[in-house]
């Protein structure tokens, strides 16, 4: 019986010996990062602009809510050329990025103030696709603690994105907006 | 007449009364011709009750002449029973020598149904713990050593009977606690404050699993924690204790936040004498811990007051009083996994101050061999503020009073009645000005058909009326059956039907905290349980006993806090819950100096409207402890292993309102402790060393809070 007892404290001692939670499991998470750029004119009227990154596509404006958010990015200023960005990012507004499928990543731009979870307040300005000639969103994988460069996103305010449903009219009068933007340099030639 | 001329003739009125008395003492040792200290010495249907002072020395004075039995009992020994002594003006000297057990069995336990019997006459299951492990393993505070409990868990400072409850950030309670049976839960969130309690105090804790509601109401859905404070001895006994410990550097590097050492100290006196046929208890305790982690400094003095008068043999009357005082730093919630010893930033600075008292009576009178009763008022109050940016406070006070009446209709027939009466007020920042009362009865028949078998039939009637909620009916009845099949395998089995009422917290806080607004819910009701459990108990060779339940629980209604929107909980019926599960006891002592105890419960505990495991529960549970005694030295081992919570408010996670919130592991948690007695040196003193957490293991209990780190402790006790 005290060979039996021995061996058990003795197993128990091992099993405590793994030092459980650690900074290092933070530094260990996954996540991407890449270069967002912006194509043509900002509009000045544009207050907020964010990557934003959803765990399912949004196919309809339920998809558009709080509990498919993974990420909302620190705001990009206004003018911005291009956008570094990664999920290691501590300024994040959220950020639950781990391991898992992310289904829809995307520059989301605003016309208020303050962020809110109207679908109707916002446009999305880009949209992350896996090859350049997609036409569909693309989805990405990170398995746990992986770490993936270069998902990089193109925002051409000239030609905007497919939109996620529930936004369509602000969307159509945003892109006139943004368009108008374009063409007036056009037209003083 | 003025108080002191009312007490001097309380003080003489019961030596006029009773002149003709005799006197019994003697020496309580073990088999090792040892003194035990704090053994619990009763004259049996008597309300006359003492304890072994730091010789083990016992005495009863003034005794009216009559024929009495005297019973020696303290865990980890074996009860003793004296034949019928008979008192006419003399004195008798009658030592014990006690044997230790592994097992429980034979223990009186008087919180199950509210009078003294054997824990194998006992439907539910139920545990006892004895004083001895707050000294030798140098507890801080009493739910520290309740984690050694098979079956009891704690998130935090929230205890879990078998998966009752997970964490409603200190608002309700679903396991009553009570010390000297005066409930403990506050007057507005509905919380146990284990500060309150005086570790050094401690006589005992009794613990029943699973529903009580039958007999204790509505905070007793998921079980009891009884503490009972030590009989008073005769002899005047000085306690002084003096505890000094250290935290050791973090395991990461990364997480030390000072390059100061972390310290935790405690000072205690205390004093029990008899004058006459008054007892007195009194203690001081001044507390102060640096904490390991950053904003959790906290000092707390507190005290506690216990006194007793024997009227006669008959009657008594007990008097008890206990509180603190507290200024401590507040942790919410770690910055994030890289800095998970330091708060968020807003959160630095914040403090909250709280002042508790709870003073009591009990007054006994035994009207015959068959007939006694028991009135309990008693009253809570409580004040605290912190100095968040909200400025919370409150202030508020619980009046109760119990009445209970305990009738031996015959040798194989007890009856148990009583009502209770409370009443709570409320004035507050975050739950208004409120204020609650309710109303319970209850009755209970144990009636023993056979020499081996007992029945235990039980209702209760409960009303409870908060503020403008719709006031709130239950009856709750139980049926429990023991059944002796050998003298060594005892079997039971309880049927009962629980119910809890919404504390004032859960159905009116009204707050911001850590980003999170918590709503006040006025539609919320109460919630109730049905519960079920079968067990059985042998006793192997004398050397090992193993104790086995299971057990099926079935929550209507089940109140939890859960997101309305992504900023706003609310509390809520919202869980339609099933927790079933095993809980297993093992003692082993294959020689006096060395015993082994483990327990493993498992608890399968699911929310059946969402099919998803319920929160902030493990499924298995493991305690494990070694103790080694020889002579004056000692040493011990102990582990606990609690499987990873299956599921957490994921919303604290993906809102970002606690950062990596996420990240939790297994538990596993060594501690090691040894200790030297000089009693048998005739040095009044011994010291104990701990060591919690050996091997640094960085866990958590609650999400965002890493639990102690490795902590090394010196207490050195003084008994004279």
């Amino acid at each position: 019986m005290r060979g039996i007892l021995i061996i058990l404290f003795a197993g128990l001692f091992l099993i405590s010996c793994d030092e459980g939670l650690s900074p290092e499991l933070a530094d260990e998470k996954s996540g991407f990062g890449g270069t967002i750029s912006f194509v043509g004119n900002w509009n000045p009227d544009i207050t907020l602009t964010h990557l934003v990154v959803f765990n399912d596509p949004l196919l309809s404006i339920a998809d558009f809510n709080v509990f498919n958010l993974s990420f909302v990015s620190d705001t990009i200023s206004n003018g911005s050329q291009s956008y570094k960005y990664t999920t290691y990012d501590e300024n994040a507004l959220i950020n639950t990025i781990g391991a898992g499928t992310y289904s829809y990543i995307a520059v989301a731009q605003c016309l208020k103030d303050t962020i809110t979870l109207n679908r109707e307040d916002w446009i999305v300005a880009g949209i992350y696709y896996q090859d350049e000639n997609d036409t569909i969103p693309g989805s990405l994988t990170l398995r746990e603690g992986e770490y993936l460069e270069n998902i990089n996103i193109s925002c051409d305010f000239n030609n905007l994105p497919p939109q996620p449903p529930g936004g369509l009219e602000l969307i159509n009068s945003e892109s006139d907006i943004l368009k108008n933007e374009v063409k007036e340099p056009e037209s003083d030639h | 007449m003025t108080i002191k001329k009312l007490f001097v003739m309380l003080l003489f009125w019961g030596n006029f009364l009773f002149g003709q008395s005799g006197e019994i003492s003697g020496l309580v040792k073990d088999n090792n011709n040892q003194p035990v200290i704090g053994a619990n010495v009763i004259i049996e249907n008597s309300l006359y009750g003492t304890a072994t002072d730091s010789k083990g020395l016992y005495k009863f004075l003034n005794i009216p002449n009559g024929n009495y039995i005297v019973s020696v009992s303290v865990i980890g020994f074996s009860r003793v029973v004296s034949d019928t002594l008979t008192i006419k003006e003399n004195k008798i000297e009658l030592d014990f020598t006690l044997q230790p057990t592994s097992y429980q069995i034979d223990q009186l336990i008087v919180t199950a149904n509210k009078f003294s019997q054997e824990l194998k006459d006992v439907a539910a299951g139920s545990y006892i713990l004895d004083q001895r492990i707050f000294s030798e393993k140098n507890i801080k505070q009493i739910d520290d050593a309740l984690r050694f409990v098979p079956g009891v868990t704690m998130t935090s400072d929230q205890i879990s009977i078998r998966g009752s409850s997970g964490y409603s950030r200190g608002a309700g309670t679903r396991v009553l606690v009570n010390i000297d049976g005066i409930p403990m839960y506050s007057p507005d969130a509905g919380d146990i404050v284990w500060e309150q309690i005086p570790i050094s105090e401690i006589g005992r804790v009794e613990i029943i699993k699973g529903s009580a509601s039958s007999l204790y109401g509505s905070s007793a859905i998921g079980g009891v924690v009884n503490i009972l404070t030590k009989e008073i001895s005769v002899n005047p006994v000085t306690y002084i204790k003096f505890q000094n410990g250290i935290y050791t550097n973090p395991s990461h590097t990364e997480w030390q936040w000072t390059d100061k050492t972390l310290t935790f100290n405690s000072q205690t006196i205390s004093h029990s004498r008899s004058i006459g046929k008054l007892k007195l208890s009194g203690s001081f305790t001044r507390f102060e811990d640096y904490s390991y982690r950053k904003n959790d400094y906290q000092l707390r003095f507190a005290g506690f007051l216990k006194a007793n008068y024997q009227f006669s043999s008959l009657t008594s009357l007990t008097l008890l009083g206990t509180g603190y005082t507290r200024d401590k730093q507040t942790f919410n919630y770690w910055k994030d996994l890289e800095n998970a010893l330091a708060p968020r930033d807003t959160d630095l600075g914040q403090t909250t101050d709280s002042d508790r008292t709870i003073i009591g009576m009990t007054l006994n009178h035994i009207f015959n061999d068959n007939f006694s009763i028991a009135l309990i008022p008693s009253a809570y109050l409580s004040f605290w503020k912190d100095y968040s940016e909200s400025k919370n406070k409150s202030n508020s006070k619980l009046l109760r009073t119990e009445l209970k009446g305990n009738y031996r209709y015959s040798d194989n027939l007890t009856l148990v009645s009583g009502t209770e009466f409370a009443v709570s007020n409320v004035s507050s920042n975050i739950f208004g000005k409120r204020s609650s009362n309710s109303i319970g009865v209850y009755f209970q028949a144990d009636y023993n058909p056979l020499e081996n078998l007992n029945l235990s039939i039980g209702l209760r009637y409960d009303y409870s009326k908060l503020e403008s909620l719709n006031s709130e009916q239950a009856v709750s009845p139980k049926f429990g059956i023991t059944y002796e099949l050998s003298e060594s395998t005892f079997l039971r089995g309880l049927l009962a039907k629980g119910f809890r009422a919404p504390s004032l917290a859960e159905a009116f806080t009204s707050t911001t905290a850590s980003g999170i607004t918590i709503k006040p819910n006025p539609n919320i009701k109460a919630e109730t349980s049905y519960s079920m459990e079968v067990g059985i108990n042998h006793t192997f060779n004398k050397y090992l006993n193993i104790d086995l339940s299971l057990f099926n629980n079935e929550y209507y209604d089940m109140i939890e806090p859960g997101f309305l929107t992504p900023t706003e909980v609310l509390f809520s019926n919202l869980v339609r819950a099933r927790i079933q599960g095993l809980d297993l006891a093992a003692s082993y002592q294959p020689f006096s100096e060395l015993i082994l105890n483990a327990g493993y419960t498992l608890m399968l505990g699911n929310d059946l409207d969402l099919d998803k495991p319920l929160k902030y529960r493990s499924k298995h549970v493991l305690q494990m402890g070694l103790g080694y005694n020889k002579s004056f030295f000692q040493i011990g081992i102990d582990f606990r292993y609690l499987s990873r919570i299956e599921s957490i408010d994921k919303e604290f996670v993906e809102l970002g309102i606690i950062p990596d919130g996420d990240e939790r592991v297994n538990i596993y948690v060594l501690d090691a402790n040894a200790g030297i007695n000089l009693f048998k040196y005739n040095i009044p003193a011994r010291a104990f060393l701990r060591i919690n957490n050996l091997l640094n293991y960085n866990y958590i209990e609650l999400i965002g809070n890493i639990a102690p780190i490795r902590n090394i402790s010196l207490n050195l006790e003084i008994i004279f």
